[in-house]
């Protein structure tokens, strides 16, 4: 191994990805592209959804109701209809995703104290909103239901045995208090573009040379396969390091997402996961020998992966037990665990061993096998 | 002056075809040493296992006195390697090109500056320094491939068609400093299928099919050529290869312009038969003539259908 000859391939490889425009839109506005997307775009909790009302008995019980929902901030009215007909529709167009519908006898029957319902209707084609729609939907009737029979004991000059409500709820979301989706998005961009970095940059720079011939001339010379090798992946490992900076700073500028734990544990987490990345990258780099077919490789050993068994947007503990078992062995599901561990609770390595192990298990045995198969071909 | 470059013996396959079946040759320090075939006759995959490029599938090579095998590294020193098709980088300007080999052969601080100032004089990029290589012409592309392979100063050096593609006064000036590399002592192996380029070669050997069918020096292997070679002149040119090819293909029919060359074993019994051919399928006959053999007759010759070992 000589450092002169490593250093000449660095400065090339720079030249190259300074020169080529497609490089420098993936490496620097590709991070800030899915940070701002993701960002803004993906919410997992619902705020003001869109709610027509249908309102047959006209009457201040309804009203009420209505007022509450709205209340909530979970809600907002999106109009009055008339029929299940512009429900629909609305729901088509997407101007809605809830209704209400209260039946002709909704007031007159509860004044009287009997039994009736309101009618709720979810747009079901998103689940996940539906899901939590319903949930604090029923969440208001049910708290409506109370007020209504501590009003009529009242009324009937009852003095209730306690103060009410007794019992009431005090909820803390530990680590992410406000429950910001972005603080949960970050560590999973961090994840997706350190992967595409790590195997997508690594294994087209290489297969690049094969493909265009320009191996062929470095073959002729004093280069051994490893210099060669070293020389190609180290600018990629760390141009994957300068995006982790960049995100963690974005994240930080434009979604206040600050770091609760060690950035250097953090860091030293990145570099294990980008040495498993670029081992991946040399992988398909020795198996593929057309650009195309290793970028079609390298995106799906990495991207899909990463995005959907890391635990980035769904909860592995979801998963069935044979896609979970699968998730073992995707490096992106210890780094998130990792990065969402030092960023939301800012633990360290006392408890984030384990991932620390794993990832080193997976970088060692891949590049050890990686090595092994390009030293064969080379001799 | 000795042997600097020894194949023995040497095969590569590529699955169940077999490119280069057994070649042996040797080459004298200081010569050149031209490699001539057709398309897809072994040499390519000669070069590149003599450059340390392509594993030999068995057989023996040396290269500056090294086992290319064993010690890969040190061999690859002693050589200085241009490939067929362009293969530096593109997107590197010239000056960076030769930068980039500056570096991966280790040329000491002291003296690469000037040597890569020499290589770009030499390939006479001056002008183009800071350009893009993948926007130099065909003809400088060479050059600059030639600087960069010369760069650490090899004593070998091997050319794979080097002027392909190239237009005929670059090829010219591309000779010269082939030339004067020699002069300089330097060894230099190159292949090639232009004629005339074989004729600069001081040593010669004919490969087709993965096999040497043919060596020695130009001279040698034209006066080597038995029988006579017949120059006919008619009108009908394309129409008397034809035929000829498929009446007496052991003649070894060749088209060269409007004329067409057939070697005859016995003048005397063949030429009649050979008129009798052209009147019975009314191919009028200006002249016909004996002259002597040029090194493409030669390597029609060899190449042909009829063609025997001539070594």
């Amino acid at each position: 191994m000589r450092r002169q000859r490593i250093l000449a391939l660095v400065k090339k490889e720079f030249i190259t990805v300074r020169r080529d425009f497609s490089f420098a839109l993936n490496i620097f506005i590709l991070p800030l592209i899915m940070l701002v997307i993701y960002g803004y775009g993906i919410r997992f909790d619902i705020q003001y959804l869109p709610t027509v009302v249908w309102d047959l008995s006209q009457t201040p019980q309804s009203r009420d109701l209505v007022e509450k929902f709205f209340a909530s901030g979970y809600f907002r009215a999106a109009g009055m209809v008339d029929g299940y007909g512009q429900i629909e529709e609305r729901f088509d167009k997407g101007k809605a995703k809830l209704a209400l519908v209260f039946p002709t006898e909704f007031g007159s029957r509860l004044a009287r104290g009997e039994k009736t319902a309101v009618q709720i209707l979810v747009d079901g084609s998103d689940n996940n909103t539906a899901t939590l729609a319903v949930g604090y939907a029923s969440g208001i009737v049910r708290g409506y239901q109370a007020d209504l029979v501590v009003g009529k004991l009242v009324q009937k000059g009852i003095r209730l045995p306690f103060e009410t409500p007794v019992l009431t709820e005090e909820s803390r979301m530990w680590y992410n208090p406000e429950l910001k989706s972005v603080n949960f998005i970050v560590p999973g961009i961090i994840v997706v573009i350190m992967s595409m970095m790590g195997t997508v940059m690594t294994a087209m720079a290489i297969v690049g040379e094969k493909e265009r011939g320009t191996f062929e001339q470095v073959a002729a010379s004093p280069l051994s396969g490893m210099e060669f090798l070293v020389g190609k992946i180290a600018p990629y490992i760390l141009l994957a390091l300068v995006d982790m900076i960049l995100i963690v700073a974005a994240g930080y500028l434009l979604f206040q997402v600050p770091i609760k734990g060690s950035f250097a544990l953090l860091f030293l987490f990145a570099l294990l996961f980008v040495s498993v990345t670029t081992g991946l990258g040399l992988w398909v780099s020795s198996v593929s020998d057309s650009l195309q077919g290793a970028m079609t490789l390298a995106f799906l050993v990495t991207l899909l992966p990463s995005i959907l068994l890391s635990g980035f947007i769904f909860p592995i503990e979801n998963f069935p037990a044979a896609l979970k078992a699968l998730t073992y062995l995707n490096p992106g599901r210890y780094f998130i665990e990792a990065l969402r561990g030092i960023y939301l609770k800012g633990v360290g390595i006392s408890v984030l061993w384990p991932q620390a192990a794993f990832l080193s298990l997976l970088g060692a045995s891949l590049l050890g096998l990686t090595l092994l198969r390009f030293k064969k071909r080379l001799a | 002056m000795g042997i600097t470059i020894e194949a023995r013996n040497l095969v590569r396959r590529f699955g169940v075809f077999t490119a280069v079946d057994g070649v042996s040759f040797a080459v004298q320090e200081g010569e050149i040493f031209g490699f001539l075939g057709p398309n897809g006759a072994g040499k390519s995959t000669t070069i590149k296992m003599l450059c340390g490029i392509l594993a030999p599938t068995s057989g023996e090579l040396w290269v500056g006195g090294v086992d290319v095998r064993t010690y890969p590294e040190e061999a690859k020193h002693r050589i200085g390697y241009m490939s067929q098709k362009f293969s530096l980088y593109e997107d590197l300007t010239v000056w960076e090109n030769i930068e980039f080999y500056a570096g991966i052969y280790r040329l000491p601080k002291e003296s690469k500056g000037g040597w890569m100032e020499k290589m770009l004089a030499l390939s006479g990029l001056e002008e183009e320094k800071h350009r893009l290589a993948g926007d130099l012409p065909g003809g400088y592309k060479q050059r600059l491939a030639l600087g960069c392979a010369l760069l650490h100063d090899p004593p070998i050096i091997f050319l794979d068609e080097p002027t392909a593609g190239v237009d005929p006064i670059s090829r010219r000036n591309f000779w010269e400093l082939i030339a004067q590399m020699a002069g300089k002592g330097k060894t230099i192996f190159v292949t090639t299928h232009y004629m005339d380029e074989a004729e600069h070669c001081d040593r010669l050997a004919l490969i087709n099919n993965g096999k040497i069918v043919a060596a020695g020096t130009p001279t040698q292997l034209k006066e080597r050529q038995t029988g006579v070679l017949l120059e006919v002149a008619t009108l009908q040119p394309i129409r008397a290869f034809a035929l000829v090819r498929r009446e007496l293909p052991e003649t070894n029919p060749a088209l060269f312009g409007s004329l067409l060359h057939v070697s005859l074993s016995d003048r005397a019994a063949m030429e009649e038969r050979l008129l009798e051919l052209f009147k019975n399928e009314n191919i009028t006959v200006d002249s016909m003539s004996a002259i002597s053999f040029s090194l493409e007759d030669v390597f029609c010759q060899v190449m042909g259908p009829g063609g025997t070992v001539g070594v």
